[in-house]
Order: C-alpha cells, then sequence, then structure tokens
C-alpha cells in the first residue's frame, strides 16, 4: 500500500499524492524525512499551478518505474520507444503552456520553490525557445525589466555586437 | 609554473568575491516585486539555454543582464548546455585545412573555436564565429605544425599548445604553450626534451584527450614503439614511456598506436582479430589488464565482398569502433552489441557535434572585414566534409582514409625534405629517387629530393603523389592539391 500525502494548495485545495510522486520534489522530500510533514502539506502555489506540477511529476514517476522493471535485454529498443512516447507528452504539455504564459510563469516558479530540477529545466528549455528571436524591448516587457543604461550607454553595447540584432 | 599557481589562486579568489556579490544581487532581485518575480538563478538557467546570438543582444537589456551574459561562470554553463542544439562533446582536434587562400585552420574544438594561421603573413589567432570575434595571439617562436587548444575546466583558463621542429645541426622538434590572454608571449615547455629527437625518422601519432587536459605523442619507427610522450597540459608535466608491458604483444606483431575512446592505445591484427591494448591511466602509466580482443576481421564474413580487404581500425568512440575498407568505405562496429553499422552518416556524425560559446578573451577584437568572409555556413558544411574524406591532422599517420601521400618541405633554406606521410601511391611510378613506400615521417635527404628544380620536380611528385606543406618561414611549395581522389589521379609528368 503506498504512503499517500496530503499537499495543499494555497487557495485551500487538497491533492491526495503517493509519497513516490511527490518525493521527486527535493523541498517535500526534505519535509518527509525531517518529520516535518504531518498532515496536510501546505504549499505557497495555486491549485491551477500544482495540478501542472503533479501532472508532470506522475509521468516522470510512470517512466522510472518501467524503467526498473526492465531487465537490460531489449532495453535499448524499449527505451527508444518510450523516448517517443515521453516526447510526444511534452510536446503537448508544452503547447498548453506555450498557450498561457501565466501559468507557465508560475509553474516556473513553482518547481524552483519545490525544487523539482528536470521540471525546471525543461520549462527553462521552453522559456529560451520562445524568447530567442525576440527583440530587447519585447524582452524587457516580458520580464519586466527596467532598462538602467543610458542613451549612449545603450548605444555602445548595441553597436558592439550589431550584427546581432539583425534577424 | 611558481607564477602560474599565483594566477590561478588571484583567479579563485576573485571568483570567490564574485560569488559573494552574486549573492547580494539575487537577494535585491528577490525583494522587488517584479510581475513574475522572477529569481536571478532561474534568469541564468533560461538564459544559458539560449543561441549565442540572443545572448549578444540581450546584453543591453539591462546591466544586471549584461553582467550575467558577461560572467565567466555563466559562460561556462552556457557551452556545457548548448541551448537546445543537442550536441554530444567532441573531444577538440588538431587539424590542418585551408579555409581560403589566407587561412588555415590548425585547431578546432568542440564550441566551435577556431586556431587559425593566416599563411600571408604567419600570424596565428583563435576565432570564435559564433561572436564573431578574433584574438590575436603572440607569434611562436618556431612555426607550428600541430596546434592544439585547451580549457583548464578549474581556471576557466584556454592555454594553446604548439609542437615544432626546427633545423640546426640536426633535425628536431619541441614545444611551447601559452595562456590565453595572459601571457604575452610563448613558453617553452619542459617536454620539448622529450621530442628533441622527433624530428627525425619518425612517425608521430596523437591523442588528445581535452577533458584532463592530455595530449600524447607518440613516435613509432617500423611499427615498434619508440616512445610515447604524454603532456598534461594543466600542469605543464611531460611523462615518457618508451615500453608496453610483456605479454602482450609478441615481437614479431606489428603495432599501431590509435586512440581508444578517448585513450591512447595500440593494435595488431593477429589471426583476423584485432588486438588493441589501452593505456587506462598514463600517470600511473597503468594499462588494460587484458587486451581487448574484437573478432572485427571474421564477422565481415557475412558479407562476401567485403572478405580480405584492406581494412584499418581509425579509432573507437562511444562504443563503436570505426574501420575503412579499402581506403574508401567508412563502418562501424558496434562492439558492445557486437554488430556492424554499414553506410555510416558521417555528415550526420559531423553535425551533431557543431557547438558554439560566448568565451571571449582579454583583448579580443571584432573581425575585420577580409575575416568575417570566412564565416559562411555553407562553406563550414564543405569543409567539413573536406576534411573528413581528404586531409585528417598530418599526424594520424595511421589513418588510411587518404591514400595520399604528403610531401612535407620544412622550408626553402633547409636541406631536408620529409616526407609526411606517404603510403603505397598506386600507379606513381616516375617517382624516381624517392622509394615508391617511405615511412612516414621519413626524412629523405637533399641527395634524394633536390631543393630547387627540386622544387619543379617536387612539384612533380606534389603532382604525382604529395601535398607540399609549408612549414618554414617562407613557403617552398604552397598546397597544390587538395586531394580528395586517389592520388593516381593527380599524376602528370610535369608541373608548369
Amino acid at each position: 500500500m503506498a504512503i499517500m500525502y496530503a499537499l495543499k494548495s494555497s487557495d485551500n485545495e487538497i491533492f491526495e499524492v503517493e509519497q513516490k510522486v511527490i518525493e521527486q520534489s527535493e523541498t517535500i522530500k526534505k519535509m518527509i524525512e525531517d518529520g516535518a510533514a504531518t498532515g496536510e502539506i501546505p504549499l505557497q502555489v495555486s491549485s491551477k499551478t500544482l495540478a501542472k506540477v503533479l501532472e508532470w511529476c506522475k509521468q516522470r514517476q510512470h517512466k522510472t518505474v518501467e524503467n526498473e522493471n526492465d531487465d537490460n535485454k531489449g532495453k535499448r529498443k524499449k527505451e527508444r520507444d518510450e523516448d517517443d512516447d515521453i516526447k510526444e507528452w511534452e510536446n503537448k504539455f508544452s503547447d498548453e503552456l506555450k498557450a498561457d504564459k501565466d501559468v507557465l510563469f508560475d509553474l516556473l516558479l513553482a518547481s524552483n520553490y519545490l525544487d523539482l530540477p528536470a521540471l525546471l529545466s525543461f520549462l527553462c528549455q521552453l522559456v529560451a525557445d520562445m524568447v530567442a528571436g525576440k527583440m530587447p524591448e519585447e524582452i524587457r516587457r516580458m520580464f519586466n525589466i527596467e532598462n538602467d543604461f543610458t542613451p549612449e550607454e545603450e548605444k555602445a553595447i548595441t553597436a558592439e555586437h550589431g550584427w546581432a540584432f539583425q534577424p | 609554473m611558481q607564477q602560474h599557481r599565483e594566477i590561478y589562486k588571484a583567479i579563485d579568489a576573485a571568483a570567490a568575491k564574485n560569488k559573494k556579490t552574486k549573492k547580494s544581487t539575487l537577494a535585491s532581485v528577490t525583494e522587488t516585486p517584479l510581475n513574475h518575480s522572477i529569481p536571478t538563478d532561474v534568469v541564468t538557467d533560461i538564459l544559458s539555454f539560449l543561441p549565442v546570438k540572443s545572448l549578444l543582444r540581450f546584453r543591453c537589456l539591462s546591466k544586471e543582464w549584461r553582467d550575467l551574459i558577461e560572467d565567466r561562470r555563466f559562460i561556462q554553463m552556457h557551452m556545457y548546455r548548448g541551448g537546445n542544439r543537442i550536441i554530444k562533446s567532441k573531444v577538440g582536434e588538431p587539424c590542418d585545412f585551408d579555409i581560403d587562400e589566407t587561412f588555415k585552420v590548425l585547431f578546432e574544438d568542440n564550441r566551435g573555436l577556431l586556431v587559425l594561421r593566416n599563411k600571408v603573413n604567419q600570424s596565428y589567432h583563435i576565432r570564435n564565429p559564433a561572436t564573431r570575434q578574433m584574438f590575436d595571439l603572440p607569434t611562436p617562436s618556431f612555426n607550428s605544425f600541430l596546434m592544439f587548444m585547451f580549457q583548464d575546466q578549474y581556471t576557466g583558463l584556454y592555454k594553446v599548445f604548439s609542437v615544432y621542429t626546427y633545423r640546426k645541426n640536426i633535425c628536431s622538434g619541441g614545444c611551447e604553450i601559452l595562456t590565453v590572454g595572459i601571457d604575452d608571449h610563448w613558453r617553452p615547455l619542459e617536454a620539448s626534451e622529450h621530442l628533441h629527437d622527433f624530428g627525425e625518422t619518425t612517425e608521430m601519432f596523437y591523442v588528445s584527450t581535452p577533458s584532463n587536459g592530455a595530449i600524447h605523442i607518440v613516435r613509432i619507427r617500423e611499427q615498434k614503439l619508440i616512445k610515447a610522450v604524454w603532456i598534461n597540459l594543466k600542469n605543464e608535466c611531460a611523462t615518457v614511456i618508451s615500453t608496453l608491458p610483456q605479454g602482450f604483444f609478441s615481437d614479431s606483431d606489428k603495432l599501431s598506436p590509435f586512440c581508444w575512446e578517448g585513450k591512447l592505445s595500440f593494435y595488431t591484427v593477429v589471426n583476423m582479430e584485432l588486438h588493441v591494448l589501452v593505456l587506462e591511466d598514463y600517470m600511473k602509466q597503468r594499462f588494460s589488464e587484458s587486451k581487448i580482443v574484437i573478432p572485427a576481421l571474421t564477422f565481415m564474413d557475412e558479407d562476401e565482398k567485403i572478405i580480405n580487404v584492406n581494412i584499418k581500425p581509425q579509432f573507437a568512440r562511444d562504443g563503436m569502433v570505426i574501420f575503412v575498407l579499402n581506403d574508401e568505405e567508412i563502418i562501424a562496429y558496434d562492439y558492445i552489441e557486437r554488430r556492424i553499422i554499414k553506410n555510416l552518416d558521417m555528415k550526420e556524425y559531423e553535425e551533431m557535434y557543431v557547438g558554439e560559446c560566448l568565451t571571449s578573451f582579454n583583448g579580443m577584437r571584432a573581425e575585420n572585414q577580409q575575416e568575417k568572409q570566412l564565416e559562411n555556413p555553407k562553406n563550414r558544411q564543405r569543409r567539413r566534409k573536406r576534411t573528413q574524406k581528404g586531409q585528417k591532422s598530418k599526424f594520424e599517420t595511421s589513418s588510411p582514409l587518404f591514400q595520399y601521400a604528403f610531401l612535407f618541405l620544412v622550408g626553402e633554406a633547409t636541406p631536408i625534405a620529409r616526407i609526411h606521410r606517404m603510403v603505397e601511391v598506386g600507379g606513381a611510378t616516375s617517382m624516381g629517387q624517392i622509394p615508391r613506400t617511405v615511412a612516414v615521417g621519413e626524412a629523405t635527404s637533399m641527395g634524394q629530393i633536390p631543393r630547387r628544380v627540386e622544387v619543379g620536380e617536387a612539384v612533380a611528385i606534389v603532382a604525382i603523389a604529395a601535398m607540399a606543406m609549408d612549414g618554414g618561414g617562407t613557403m617552398t611549395i604552397h598546397a597544390l592539391l587538395m586531394l580528395q581522389q586517389p592520388l593516381h589521379q593527380y599524376y602528370r609528368p610535369a608541373l608548369g
């Protein structure tokens, strides 16, 4: 019988999750190890975001279990097939996030807060793909960055690699 | 050495200081409420996935972003992430091919950094094609014919290592090193003394393992090991071995060096089997406990057509041994799954490896107009292909990929012409004084290759069999042919 934990979102929704699934979060794993995880675990994550986080964790968990059951023979082939499945799942997952940037950024912060390295780097890559072709002004707006260069300084720094500003 | 340790210390101190300030910026950012309030370490993470071009553009966003993008540790992190361009790490390889009439590439690392020589004014440069910047290296004491660049992971510093030969009384060799952005001149290495006799009749071979900053230079004569010199570019020390352990090979075995998964190894072919002895740990001079035996030549039976052909191993990498059949077809043998992979797509193999980085050195400058023309992705592609087919490094002497001889002239004033590599030259019978098959690196005296007409004759020889390389101050013969075809196709009795 799997050990279950109750996670409480910032908007007071309860999620019942298997220990193995949620232990991927280093933050929660540590809480469990320290014995701090009794009753409901309150998290500073909205229910909408937490649902996404758990969706990711369950998918990853699924993958790890399957791998453990494999014997070495034929593993390579199986891994390849699995990789295809995961890719497909990840594509769907990222398409949804691209469509809703607020969820994407919330999820990014949540994965940082919950210490989920795999999800964090997946999301960082996703964001990187989204911003790679953009111009500085768009990025400033997106990340809410204040331009602290004087016009002269900005002109100079832009001139250093002028070609990088061409599409 | 002492001086370098001091520098490393200084760098560490600077890095530690930097780390401290970094933490405080992080705190200040999390305190400032932003829309998404993304902490600096997450921003860093995101940026590490971006291509160089985007990062150079985003430097103008704010001072914080600029500092972050220019941070040495960030550059390092970015290098190993490589954005969404999935790149397998490849060992950096010394190479030798022309980009155009002016520039020759001497080294290319796995992040696309190039060491170039300007053939016109004999100047040396490091080029970062991703940032379109050049760094002008000081002039080496002797014209280099093997250059190797390596990054010390600990300090982040790059070193360029050069092997040269020169002639005073006897033909001699040596090596020197330079820490990029720190040294303003090349420093002779103690290892030079081990290379002194390398200028003589020698077949040389190198294996480089950039991860630990080691380069092996092996001297082989008549397929017997003479000496193997291992130079650790990190601490700049050298180790030498001159014998292999007893009991692995018999005296009659013909040994050739090659590279087994980044390690120096020696192979011989016994009863159609490939026997490999790997030098597991050079520092401790420890070889593998048993030979690796690959039934390489019996697996050929599966296909009748390729029995009894001239087959030579090139190197082993990523669980595969790469062979060349009859000097043309490349096949791989997966020694883990024990199967042959034919029709290996070398193009795909190469493309996987193109990387980029933000690396910049103190005193780096933007490329000038002429240098700008160097970069054209199409050229690059072509160039790679050509390297693959035509001219691997001059040192990869065991490589039968190219059935061509290199005639290596050490310079007009040098009364010696060195045959760099000469393998069977089909059809080129008019080679007269030059023995038909010459050992690699063998020095042929003036009596055999005359100097001036000699040059003319050499040109003829070149036309028949070889490519003349420049090595001395003035070039006697320029590279005439970019050999991509078997030699005899280039046969011409005389050349104007």
